[in-house]
């Protein structure tokens, strides 16, 4: 009788085998994981940055071609209720203005603006206008690293590349996989783990379509507070910001 | 000539002109968006970034839902209602009892903000 449970154990222990090594698995190294938590802590630690981008964004067509557009991505952000982000491409430009209590977002080329009344923190704001309004902020994942908005649990594969220079920035690279996402991301060494560029790529997509931005820090930078207020430019006029879903109806008033 | 115009200053907003006319944008996933209409759908494109929410342009996305008139179209039956992503340049923003319009020879629109892109709803004039 001993000896079966004995036989039982071993044969228990060998069927684990395989399962116990899927586990512990070789894709993710913790290393890797261990600096993404560290930038991600670094970031949610900065109490104000300014971060300027020149990225390029490549769309998919039906036909499994692609093609990219430029564009130049601004923020300028005072934790934790204060924010400015502006978009500039060739196929959009847009501001963005949070204030504290209110959030503006502002086309300079038709000059419509819309404002609606926000939360009182940037995190707050950010899921608010997900939620209700469908609208995300360009590299709003600067703002996800380090919070349960990017789960670190959720990469299933994380590999050290090695390291490098970008603007004369010594940086590691990095590469992981999330989702249906595989990330590229060159992380200043030191003391200031940063990430200096970010590259996405789609790869449930055939043609696997990339976003790619390099990132230029200022950690102490000159912020006025006017900086994020809205004042309306000659010639601009209020709308309404609604949300996408569902028939987008103008309401309009029925004479009797 | 006023249909030519309208038509020629809708495409002018794209980049290589009508490299992917036809084709059409997909959304995330590969289901066509408004194969007909993808140059409202081009102008579209509503984010840009944000990994950990997916790779853009996707899945939110208005002109699936709504009903899309192209620029021709625009021009010869301007159902009120109707959306447009692209007006005329020579319209005119007036507001009306606090509701701003654009107004374009005889066609009103209302725009609005949808998430983070500019849309025309056709309207009747305002009283």
């Amino acid at each position: 009788m001993q000896t079966l449970k004995s036989w039982f154990s071993i044969i228990f222990i060998i069927g684990l085998i395989p399962t116990l090594y899927a586990e512990t698995n070789a894709k993710v190294d913790p290393e890797v994981i261990d600096r993404i938590e560290e930038m991600g802590k670094y970031l949610r630690s900065l109490k104000k940055f300014e971060v300027e981008s020149n990225f390029t964004f490549e769309i998919a067509t039906e036909d499994n071609q692609k093609f990219s557009y430029p564009g130049k991505l601004h923020y300028k952000v005072k934790r934790p209720n204060k924010l400015f982000a502006e978009l500039k491409s060739d196929h959009k430009q847009r501001q963005y203005y949070y204030d504290g209590t209110s959030m503006t977002i502002y086309d300079p080329k038709s000059k419509f603006y819309g404002q609606i009344a926000a939360p009182e923190t940037i995190d707050e704001l950010m899921e608010e206008i997900e939620e209700n309004y469908k609208i995300i902020l360009p590299l709003e994942d600067l703002f996800d690293w380090g919070t349960d908005k990017a789960p670190t649990d959720k990469i299933s594969m994380a590999t050290y590349i090695g390291e490098s220079k970008i603007n004369n920035i010594e940086v590691e690279q990095f590469v992981i996989r999330q989702g249906n996402i595989d990330w590229q991301l060159w992380v200043k060494k030191g003391d200031e783990p940063i990430p200096q560029k970010i590259i996405y790529t789609a790869i449930d997509d055939q043609v696997r379509p990339q976003f790619s931005a390099e990132l230029k820090w200022t950690l102490d930078p000159k912020i006025k507070t006017n900086d994020f207020e809205f004042k309306p430019p000659k010639g601009s006029y209020k709308i309404e910001i609604n949300p996408p879903e569902g028939d987008a109806v103008a309401k309009q008033k029925v004479s009797p | 000539m006023k249909a030519l115009l309208i038509t020629l200053s809708i495409f002018s907003l794209l980049p290589n002109a009508f490299a992917y006319r036809g084709g059409g944008i997909r959304a995330r996933g590969g289901a066509p968006l408004n194969v007909n209409r993808n140059i409202n759908v081009t102008r579209n494109v509503n984010v840009v970034g944000g990994g950990w929410h997916g790779y853009y342009p996707a899945p939110y996305h208005p002109v699936a839902t709504a009903a899309v008139v192209t620029g021709a179209a625009v021009v010869t039956a301007a159902a009120i209602g109707s959306i447009v992503h692209s007006i005329p340049p020579n319209c005119i923003n007036t507001v009306v009892n606090g509701v701003t319009y654009s107004q374009c020879g005889s066609t009103w629109y209302q725009p609005q903000y949808v998430g983070s892109s500019v849309q025309y709803v056709v309207v009747n004039p305002p009283k």
